[in-house]
């Protein structure tokens, strides 16, 4: 995942606005043939604005979930009309996607904190966001564990429960006691006193030509 | 010193919580132990400590209770997991025209597990709007309609648990919204879709009732076995002195 974040993204905020708005005007304008080509106009966009890596990620999702939806919708309705608003939901739900796969959580929570946010909010946001990895790397060393010491099939329940479950708890219970301290020894703490961002997250001309772009193109899809 | 001044402080403390002898106000209570204090110097920290209980006696009597930076933390690490957990999702959404209910069948363990043990630690009125809300933050992302989703059903939960359990100071109310978490989604999803969204997976509902139903009744099992689960993990971490409170 972090091998799709893009170096210089849209502004946050404006880049989650953009998700929500390709979401509703893809789901919208889905019966309609311009849906198709507003939304392959916003992936170009998206390429044009550098993310190229996020653009070419979500390709082998859509084509295979767009396939299936298409040919169980085809099946039950038997119609091409719905057919092609299944193939647009799809594809809507993809480049939707686009700002959040190239956008560093990092970045999301600093531009978050000068809006100020609730300080519980950017701080969860930035755990729930950030910890992937790791927890995915738990995971596996639990998985790891399990296969040295030769418990078992995970399919077992009991063994899913004793073996994996419970270690697995155990770990994040730590992890979360650790990561509580190192927060409270960096001076967070959960009510909302004054607080500056060290690297602000800065408003572009890039920005505004891309929001005033995309603006212009869902506000067509929709009238057309 | 008569028989009553030599009690500890403690003993007084744990008869004053089992409500067994004292039975005078809290206030009454702390006149008593400053007088002790003044007789004997060394139990000033005992002092400390009964105030401290008497603090807890009554943020236990409470039902809104301010969030430490902790909570947050473990909460947020659940929220997490949960979301990691529930990646299979995309895998069935294509499903989803054929068979109503199937992402919420595929994900409805995981999203009762991990939220039981957040709850069984955090048990402060709001917990589960603070799990929907970091876990549909990440989701506004992929569907807005899942965020939205979300924060209606953490927000429903938290009323009905504040109306008829006062908070999650008892397992049956953990229990209660967890296992109600994912099921919530169901009709949810249903009026979304049949509004704005896909009139097919609305149809699959109105083609087959039947199956539908059972889905929702599987979707409704699948989610209280999760909590069930999770309240028993939380209460052997507990035993084992794992989870703190």
């Amino acid at each position: 995942m972090s091998g799709l974040k893009v170096k210089n993204p849209v502004y946050p905020i404006i880049g989650i606005a953009a998700g929500v708005v390709i979401l509703v005007t893809g789901l919208v304008t889905a019966d309609k043939i311009t849906s198709l080509y507003y939304l392959a106009a916003v992936w170009l966009l998206f390429l044009c604005f550098g993310y190229y890596r996020s653009c070419l990620a979500v390709i082998p999702f859509a084509l295979v979930s767009g396939a299936v939806f298409c040919a169980i919708t085809y099946a039950v309705s038997k119609s091409v009309t719905s057919t092609v608003a299944a193939a647009n939901r799809i594809l809507a739900v993809c480049v939707a996607v686009l700002p959040g796969l190239g956008l560093s959580p990092v970045l999301l929570v600093r531009n978050l904190s000068q809006l100020r946010t609730p300080r519980m909010v950017t701080l969860g946001m930035m755990i729930a966001l950030s910890f992937f990895p790791l927890l995915k790397r738990e995971v596996s060393r639990v998985r790891e564990a399990m296969k040295t010491r030769g418990a078992g099939s995970v399919l077992n329940p009991k063994i899913f429960y004793r073996a994996f479950l419970i270690p697995l708890t155990v770990r994040l219970v730590n992890i979360s006691d650790t990561l509580a301290l190192s927060v409270e020894t960096r001076g967070f703490c959960a009510n909302d006193k004054n607080y500056t961002v060290y690297r602000e997250v800065k408003l572009q001309i890039k920005d505004i030509v891309f929001a005033v772009l995309l603006a212009a193109g869902s506000v067509t899809a929709v009238i057309l | 010193m008569s028989e009553e001044k030599e009690k500890t402080i403690a003993d007084e403390v744990n008869e004053y919580l089992s409500g067994a002898e004292i039975t005078g106000n809290i206030n009454t209570g702390r006149e008593k132990l400053s007088k002790d204090k003044s007789v004997d110097g060394k139990k000033e920290t005992e002092t400390c400590d009964f105030a401290n209980a008497v603090k807890q006696e009554k943020a236990k009597e409470k039902i809104f209770c301010a969030f430490k930076i902790k909570d947050i933390v473990f909460l947020a690490v659940m929220s997490a997991i949960t979301l990691l957990t529930c990646a299979v999702m995309p895998l069935v959404i294509p499903l989803q025209a054929s068979v109503f209910g199937i992402a919420q069948l595929v994900t409805g363990f995981q999203l009762s597990l991990f939220p039981a043990i957040a709850l069984m630690k955090v048990r402060k009125v709001g917990s589960m709007f603070i799990v929907s809300v970091f876990t549909g933050i990440v989701q506004l992302m992929m569907s807005p309609a899942m965020f939205v989703n979300n924060i209606v059903v953490g927000l429903v939960l938290e009323l009905l648990v504040v109306i008829l359990f006062r908070g999650y100071k008892k397992d049956r109310a953990v229990f209660f919204a967890v296992a109600l978490y994912n099921p919530l989604s169901l009709p949810f999803n249903y009026v979304y879709n049949k509004i704005i969204g896909n009139e097919i997976m609305t149809a699959v509902a109105e083609k087959a009732p039947w199956l539908a139903v059972a889905m929702a009744a599987a979707v409704c099992a699948v989610a209280a076995i999760g909590a069930l689960v999770g309240i028993k993990i939380a209460r052997e971490l507990k035993k084992a002195g794992v989870i703190k409170k």
